[in-house]
This record gives C-alpha cells, structure tokens and sequence, in this order.
C-alpha cells in the first residue's frame, strides 16, 4: 500500500517538478484594455458600453541557442460576445546574419508606428481615422518573414523589409470592424502583402533615452479580385524623458493611400494624425492629438467635392507605474464635403490599462 | 622585392594594440571596467548618468552598440529588467560575454520570501544602488574581472594587478571621504527612495529611513505630513534625493518638516566627472555644505 502511495506521489510530483521548470524559463505576461465610450452627441457611434477591449496573453523564451520564440493569445469583446485569436506567434533571430535580425510567423507588420505596436501600448486610447481606414482598429497582422538590417551602426538606419501571405488584411477577428477596406475574405491574392520601412533613430546629446526616430514605410498587396493597394508612409516620434518622466512626446504618421480596383477605378486618400503629449509629472500627462483624412478621389465616387476628416482628441493620463495607467479623453470628429459638416462624432473615452507578470519591455 | 617582405615583416611583428570592446549600462561601471583593463580593453557607457537607469527605454542605438560589444557590464539586482533584456535579445546576445556587477556584492535589503508588485518596486536579490559607495563598487567590479579574464586569459595576470590596485584605492579613498564627513554622519540622514543605503553604509551615516513609503511610490500628502511630525525631534540633517527625484514633492516636505534637502547625481555625468573620485568629492562637499 506504502509503495503504491509513493508511486502515486512521484505519478503526481514529477509533472509538476517538470511543469514548474518549464514555467520557470518562460516569460509570461498578461495585459488588460478596459474601455468605456460615451457618445456626446446624436450622431455618435460610440456603444455606450464598458468592456474588455483585449486582455491579451504573452508567452516568450528562448527556443533553443539561436532562435527566441514569442506568442500571444487575445481576447476581444465582438457585439457581446468573446472572440480568442492568436496575435502573434513568430521565431525570431538576431544571430545568423550579422547585422539582421529576423522574424518568421505570424505577427504585426512593421510599418509605420502604431501598426508596430500593441494597441494597449499605444499613447491614445483610439486609433485615428486614417489608421483606423488604410490598416485597422488595431493593426494588421499577417504571417511570413519580417526582415530588419542595419544599414549604418554610425546612423542608426534600420531597413525592414518583409513579405506576408497577403491572404488577409486587417485583423482576424470582427471586432469594430466599420471599414470596408479591411479584408477578411482569406483567398490567394494575386501578389502577397510586401512591405519596407527605412528608418533613422537620433540620439538626444544630453540623454541617452531621449531621442527621435523617424521612418519611410511602404506596403502593397493586390487581393483575390485583383484591388489593387498601395501604402506609402511617414512617422515620427520624439521623446524626451527626464527620470521617469516622459516630458515631452511629439508622435505622428502621415499617409498615402492608392486603391486601384480590377474595373479600373481608382481611390486615392491622405490621412494622417499628429500627437503632443506634456508630462507633469511621472504619473500624470497631458495630450492633444490632431487627426486627418482627405479623399482625393472624388471623381470615383461621384460626389462633386473632396471630402475631409477632421478630429481632436484632448486627453488626461495617469500613469500609477509602470503596470497600471488610466486615460480619460474627449475626441470630436467629423466630416466636411460640399460646404457642410456631416457624421459629427462627439465621445468620451475612458481607459484602463493593467499588465501582469512579467516586467513588459521599454520600448522607444 | 626584398624591401616588400621587409615591410611585410615589420607588419606583422608590430604588436597590435587590439582591445576588448566593453560596453556597460552605466558611466560608473565603465570607469571600473576601464580601470581594470586598462589599455587591454575600451570601454563605452550606453547611459550618461543623468537618467534613471530603471526607466530607460531599449532604444536603436543601444541595440548597434550592444550587438558590436565583446563583454556587456550590467549593474543587475534587476535594476535593468525594463529594458537590458529588451536590447540582449534584440542584438542578439542573449548567450554572449555578460557580467552584472550586482552579482559580486554582499547586496543589502534582500528579500526573503515572496516578492511581488504590492510591494512596489522592490527587488528580490538585493538593492541595486550600490555604486555609490567606493568599495561596494569595487566588489562588484569582480564580476567584470572574472569575465575579463575569461575572454583574454593571457591577459589574467594583468587584470589581477589592475584589479587588486583598484581595490585598494577604492578603499582608500573610501576611508579618505568617512573621515571628511564624520564631522557630520552622527545625525540621522533621510533619504527619498532607498538609492543611498550603501552610501550611508560605507560612510557611517545614521539613517533616517526613506521619504518614500512604498519603494518607487511617490510619498502620499499624509505620508509626508506623518513623517515630518515623527521626525520633528529626530534632528535630521538632511533628506538626500537624486537628481530626478520630484521636486515639488521635496519643497512640500521642507516646508511641513523644516528638513532641508539635496538633491544630487546618482553616477557618474558624463562631460562632469572624469572619474569616479571626482563624483564622491561632488557628494561628499555637497553634503557638508548643506548639512551645516
């Protein structure tokens, strides 16, 4: 009987000795997106609801003496109900080819400045109207090999390249989808998503985490139908930290948009948004943020006039640390075509933001 | 012909003055590193000294020079956490030369038991200020050593020297400076976050505790009221902060408690201290001047 319980407590024991030595080499973090919207006028598409935006979960470790391997799991609210997909999953290397790191999978596309990053890492709790129209709510991800060399070590100039399968463009998943320019039909394009960004990052002389980057970015794609979209892009960010201060953010990204569909028609946009944050304190920021869209393609759609985007979003942060920050914001867009002011959007956005577990990266 | 291969000859049998590239995250640890390897090793900081080397973001350029470096120098105790890992994996040297100084300390304020973000920014393996104090510094420099001697064996001997000197200059000056502030280390410093325990250590100061109720917290209006009525009677000298430390925060604490304060570089600033020394002389008559 004794020797029977000693083999049910090794039975028992050895899983968890093993599980508890593979937890303790893995890097696991959970990040959480609260948001509330309020809609101030009429008009407003905002729901009017508090939910979970994302939680997302990562997990991150090397693989083996060369390659690092990074997955993350998200949770998103869709019009009541939980959808999980998998953000990214990719291997990546920053040994085989000097001076090139690469990464192959699933994962953002290194365009621009938002679409590189997690939109809970993001500086404003919505995306602005030209990202929201050219990439997504969030960011679009796609899987293939992303490619990042460094051109002059003296310069800091990075050149990414990357080619996707191009089979989808937006997010895998449906939700706050309102434009129609995101693809989800997840057929063979007839050229699969390729993409560059040409980038510069400048050192601050008096701090070595103060700087400024900016970027070049291309991206092109002709779907199953044979639409075809090209990208062309600028961003830049500036930041100033002093201490744990972040005193000044200047953050922006200005974009071309060309879509020529297979009956010849073609739809052209320039869109873009400019970002100025003031830091008070460590805990506590000030934002304005200015947004743009314009439609230069009025022939296509038959309307007699360009059509412009406006919007401003004024915002308040409160950073507790490093793991915990709320936003509160008010954001007014609108539409001006022919004279008039059309599809106004007055809101009141409220935002919490949580991360778990492991120490989330400092990213410039 | 023969004056071809004379010339090749001469080129070859020149020795080569070929360094150890060291890059380190702090301007201390480079100047220590710097001091033990001598004109075996060149040595480049990634920060300046006037940032908070907890809150540091992996920026570009610390990629390139991290990616091109022969050891990298951390001072570790997870003061780093938020960004060396970042830049390691992104360079891609994850499994390259590595020392964190921290390792080599008898570190002070460890933590037994559970640790976890309630706590504030706590470190589990000890406090990572310890650059502050000469001998402390010293130790840790240990670790550059061990990994020096690694990479260049032949040079091991050196090294040894080099470091043993350091060694004992740290300690004397280390014991230079206890005298020169003795005239003042009886009465209690406060400090605002835990960053000079090893300081008050190494120079016999009595402390006073810590502005800060949570580490990494900024003290609550309460709290900085609560603390100046208990250290009315206490006759603290001063309350000692980093340069980065919120200065509104400090004023309203002079005003409630009567306790002035300083503020001052947490390292060495690179293109203001040429050596370490130059620093400690800095805090050292700072703190005289002020304490007074």
């Amino acid at each position: 009987m004794k020797r029977g319980f000693s083999f049910f407590l090794i039975f028992l024991l050895v899983p968890f000795s093993l599980q508890a030595q593979l937890l303790s080499q893995l890097e696991l973090s959970l990040a959480g997106d609260l948001v509330y919207n309020q809609g101030l006028n009429k008009n407003s598409e905002a729901d009017e609801s508090l939910s979970m935006r994302s939680v997302e979960f990562g997990v991150s470790a090397p693989i083996d003496h060369q390659f690092s391997g990074y997955v993350s799991f998200a949770s998103h609210e869709n019009e009541g109900a939980e959808a999980v997909e998998v953000h990214e999953a990719y291997i990546h290397n920053a040994k085989l080819i000097p001076n090139t790191e690469f990464k192959i999978g699933q994962y953002f596309l290194g365009v621009g400045r938002l679409n590189r990053f997690h939109r809970h890492e993001w500086s404003f709790t919505r995306a602005p109207k030209s990202h929201r129209d050219f990439f997504d709510e969030e960011a679009v991800f796609d899987t293939g090999i992303e490619t990042r060399t460094l051109l002059s070590a003296k310069h800091f100039v990075e050149l990414t390249l990357g080619v996707t399968s191009g089979y989808k463009y937006g997010h895998s998943d449906a939700h706050e989808h309102e434009e129609e320019e995101v693809d989800h039909s997840g057929e063979k394009p007839h050229a699969p998503t390729h993409y560059m960004r040409l980038s510069q990052f400048i050192e601050d002389s008096n701090s070595a985490t103060s700087g400024m980057e900016w970027g070049l970015s291309y991206l092109g794609r002709t779907d199953a139908e044979g639409e075809k979209l090209h990208l062309a892009g600028f961003d830049f960010v500036k930041k100033e930290r002093v201490g744990r201060k972040l005193a000044w953010l200047i953050q922006s990204e200005l974009w071309f948009k060309s879509l020529k569909h297979s009956d010849g028609d073609k739809e052209e946009q320039l869109g873009g948004y400019f970002m100025l944050e003031k830091g008070h304190s460590a805990h506590w920021g000030t934002g304005l943020r200015l947004d743009g869209l314009m439609d230069l393609s009025h022939g296509h759609s038959g309307e007699d006039e360009d059509s412009v985007y406006y919007g401003v979003t004024l915002q308040q942060t409160y950073r507790s640390s490093e793991f915990f920050s709320t936003r509160l914001s008010a954001a007014h867009e609108f539409q001006r075509m022919e004279g008039s002011t059309r599809d106004q959007d007055t809101r009141l956005m409220a935002q919490l933001i949580f991360v778990m577990g492991a120490h989330p990266a400092h990213d410039f | 012909m023969k004056i071809l291969w004379s010339l090749l000859v001469l080129i070859l049998s020149t020795p080569t003055f070929a360094s150890l590239k060291v890059v380190t995250t702090t301007p201390d640890l480079a100047w220590a590193v710097k001091q033990i390897g001598g004109e075996e090793v060149s040595v480049e900081s990634l920060l300046r000294g006037t940032e908070d080397p907890h809150y540091v973001d992996a920026v570009p350029s610390f990629i390139v020079k991290v990616r091109s470096a022969d050891l990298l120098c951390a001072v570790g105790l997870e003061l780093e956490a938020g960004w060396l890992p970042k830049v390691r994996g992104r360079a891609g040297v994850l499994d390259s030369p590595y020392c964190e100084f921290g390792s080599s300390i008898d570190a002070l304020e460890k933590h037994e038991g559970p640790v976890d973000r309630s706590m504030g920014d706590v470190h589990s393996s000890g406090n990572p200020h310890f650059h502050l104090s000469p001998s402390y510094l010293a130790q840790g420099a240990e670790a550059a050593l061990v990994e020096l001697k690694k990479l260049t064996p032949e040079k091991s001997a050196y090294y040894d020297k080099r470091y043993k000197d350091f060694v004992e200059r740290m300690n004397t000056f280390e014991d230079e400076i206890f005298q020169k502030l003795e005239a003042i280390n009886k009465r209690p410093f406060l400090q605002y976050h835990q960053e000079f325990t090893y300081f008050f250590k190494s120079y016999g100061f009595k402390s006073a505790g810590s502005l800060e109720n949570i580490p990494g917290v900024s003290p609550s209006a309460s709290r900085l009221a609560q603390l100046s009525l208990k250290l009315k009677d206490q006759n603290v000298a001063l309350v000692l902060a980093a340069q980065h430390a919120p200065l509104a925060t400090l004023e309203r604490f002079q005003s409630l408690s009567d306790i002035s304060f300083l503020r001052v570089p947490l390292g060495m600033v690179e293109g203001k201290h040429e050596t370490y020394f130059d620093l400690q002389n800095e805090l050292a008559s700072e703190i005289l001047k002020h304490a007074k």
